[in-house]
């Protein structure tokens, strides 16, 4: 215990009191752990803050390219946004079902394919690695995959119902057709993802829980509903709630399959940013729809946390 | 109510036999122990009676019916695990129904066999609870009513009391021979402690090296230990043993160590007929020496290492030629210093005498 030692010391001359040798040592830790996060905390910064006060500063201005005083407006743009039909009938319907189907089928078939390769077969390998394909890809690639994929002239889809003989549908011309089609590509590139996190988490469970079950004669449907899906209530939980609030900001498929159409049928929140920033320019309006988004989707991510929570505590 | 019988089972990982041709009948009601060190199997063949593990050989019945393609479901048989394995997420009355309900048993029933198992185990009070709000104790007791309701006809044990402090393992043990007293079900329990085995059981399965040593009383197996391991294994503090030669001298025969001499007692000497001039081992309980200051006839000689003072009684270590030996139930209020040098004397009928080479007991 040196220090004690050094504590109990007569503060002699020249000496530095213990208390103030303490404080200095302090403050030296601090200014390391400082030093340590400063450069994210300045990228931070720079990069998200920043942008996001200057959008939202923008939000209550007439931020347009012929107004450079940029004249305060208030909550002109807000009203405007809140009150238009294609937003509130097309984009928030369509961005909510984007994350409903998506989050909810690759969830559901990410459970299957973690159950499946925890019960470990033959070929399980081989299996695992082809699983995780499309994570490797990059959902631009995939998207473009998907659109020639589903082509109504070339694509694969369409030839193998015309061998089917059955009919072959401009899938991307149609609102639901092309939503289906969004959808489809969206659980595609998620699905492995959230099997390899279900199965970390299958795998990190402890097996007596499972065992007991066993004994108190719990078949293979009521041990997934009664002890599987509530121990991985936490990966579950954590897995949906970054999954929601990451499928609300979709831009990168949905623009390269429809571009948003057939005539704006297929919009989603981000498209309808993009669009109204960038498309006609009204940064300003763009901006107030951004900050829109943001605050539903963390009262949305903030109430799926919660209704996660109280839903998966399954004790019947 | 069942008799549970083992015939010849033995469990093979690759080439490695973790049981080997254990044959085993438990009787109906009977309370028997497996008892030996980690590894030696007695957890593995739990598990294959509860069917966790595969049968690799050989055949286990519970009651009239051969359990080995069974899944463990359908064998009837409750478990209480070591970490106690209750569902985390389910409260206590959901922890003791859930397997009823898996029965399809209805509620009302349900809601009177626990009321039932609450009452034997008092557990009224936390039945709301979940189990991380619960004391280890009372965890291990939720464990035990979980078997309790099932009325199931073997419970299983696996090391149900090894998680809790010593006071309350002391207590919990206890209450589980009280359980069963009142319960009357087989129960199979495994453990690495001697003394749970020893007040636990009707009888006591001693295990090693994947292979059961003996089974019989605690009596028997503390009394007649038939192999050297049991006679090491069970008793504390444990035996001590003297490297020694039989010597006959005509009437009788006499154990030669580097201590001192044994004379062989009329009961043993059946056992030692025909090893004149073979290497024994002879084991010498602690609580069976007696320990004098004075020079005795047929005594080792030797001088006090260490003592330990116990309260009720002092433990005392004395170093005879190259044997350490431990001798207990020395009065506590003697004084011993390091050093002085004592005998230790033997009962001749209490020393027990094993094969140098085979380990088995000469008796």
């Amino acid at each position: 215990m040196p220090t004690v030692a050094a504590d109990r010391q007569p503060a002699s001359r020249g000496a530095i009191p213990a208390t103030r040798r303490r404080s200095r040592l302090i403050g030296e830790r601090l200014n390391f752990q400082i030093g340590l996060i400063l450069p994210s905390v300045l990228v931070l910064l720079l990069f998200q803050v920043v942008p996001i006060f200057i959008g939202t500063d923008a939000s209550f201005r007439r931020w347009t390219l012929y107004d450079p005083d940029k004249t305060w407006v208030g909550l002109e743009h807000y009203r405007y946004v809140l009150s238009d039909t294609n937003f509130l009938f097309t984009v928030l319907p369509n961005t909510f079902l984007l994350m409903v189907g998506s989050v909810g089928l690759s969830l559901a078939l990410g459970m299957a394919v973690a159950l499946l390769l925890h019960r470990g077969f033959a070929a399980q390998r081989l299996v695992q690695t082809v699983v995780l394909l499309p994570l490797m890809i990059g959902p631009v690639i995939a998207s473009t995959m998907m659109r020639w994929t589903f082509n109504d002239q070339f694509g694969v889809v369409n030839a193998f119902l015309g061998w089917l003989g059955l009919g072959q549908p401009a899938w991307l011309a149609d609102r639901w057709y092309a939503f289906g089609v969004i959808v489809f590509t969206d659980v595609w590139i998620w699905t492995p993802w959230f099997g390899l996190l279900l199965l970390a988490g299958l795998k990190s469970l402890p097996k007596e829980p499972f065992e007991a079950a066993a004994l108190d004669a719990a078949g293979r449907w009521r041990t997934f509903t009664h002890i599987t899906v509530p121990m991985l209530r936490p990966v579950i939980g954590v897995c949906v709630v970054i999954r929601a609030i990451d499928c609300f900001r979709t831009f990168d498929q949905v623009w390269l399959l429809t571009g948003g159409g057939p005539a704006r049928s297929t919009e989603v929140f981000s498209i309808y940013v993009y669009m109204e920033a960038f498309q006609n320019l009204n940064f300003a309006r763009g901006s107030a729809a951004a900050v829109i988004g943001t605050l539903i989707i963390m009262v949305a991510g903030l109430a799926l946390y919660a209704l996660i929570n109280r839903f998966m505590d399954v004790s019947r | 109510m069942a008799e549970v019988v083992l015939r010849d089972v033995c469990k093979r990982y690759g080439s490695y036999n973790a049981v080997d041709n254990v044959n085993l009948t438990i009787r109906d009601k009977e309370f028997v122990v497996l008892v030996g060190p980690s590894g030696c199997g007695k957890s593995t063949t739990l598990r294959m009676i509860a069917g966790l593990e595969d049968i690799s050989d050989g055949t286990i019945t519970i009651g009239d019916q051969t359990v080995n393609d069974l899944p463990p479901r359908e064998r009837d048989i409750a478990m209480v695990f070591q970490n106690y394995a209750l569902y985390q997420h389910m409260t206590v009355y959901d922890n003791l129904a859930f397997g009823l309900r898996n029965r399809k048993v209805p509620e009302d029933k349900i809601k009177a066999e626990i009321d039932r198992a609450v009452d034997i185990l008092g557990l009224r009070d936390l039945l709301k609870r979940k189990p991380r709000e619960l004391s280890g104790g009372q965890q291990q007791r939720v464990a035990l009513g979980r078997c309790i309701v099932r009325h199931a006809k073997v419970f299983l044990f696996d090391e149900p009391l090894s998680n809790l402090d010593a006071k309350l393992r002391a207590h919990m043990r206890l209450e589980l021979k009280r359980l069963h007293r009142r319960v009357e079900t087989t129960a199979i329990y495994v453990t690495h402690d001697q003394v749970e085995a020893m007040t636990l059981g009707d009888r006591v399965v001693v295990m090693n090296n994947s292979r059961i040593e003996q089974v019989g009383t605690p009596w028997e197996i503390y009394a007649h230990p038939r192999t050297r391991f049991v006679a090491s294994f069970i008793g504390s503090p444990a035996m001590n043993f003297l490297d020694g030669r039989v010597r006959s001298n005509g009437s009788g025969f006499h154990v030669e160590t580097p201590g001192g001499t044994f004379h062989v007692s009329d009961a043993n000497a059946t056992g030692l007929a025909g090893h004149d001039g073979r290497d024994v081992t002879v084991g010498l309980r602690p609580e069976h020496i007696r320990l004098s200051e004075t020079k005795a006839e047929n005594a080792l000689h030797g001088r006090i290492e260490l003592t330990e003072q116990l309260g009720a009684e002092q433990l005392v270590e004395v170093v005879a030629e190259e044997s350490r030996i431990m001798v207990s139930r020395v009065e506590a209020e003697r004084d011993l210093k390091p050093g002085t040098p004592v005998y230790l004397t033997v009962e001749p009928g209490q020393l027990r005498y094993f094969d140098r080479e085979t380990e088995q007991r000469l008796a």
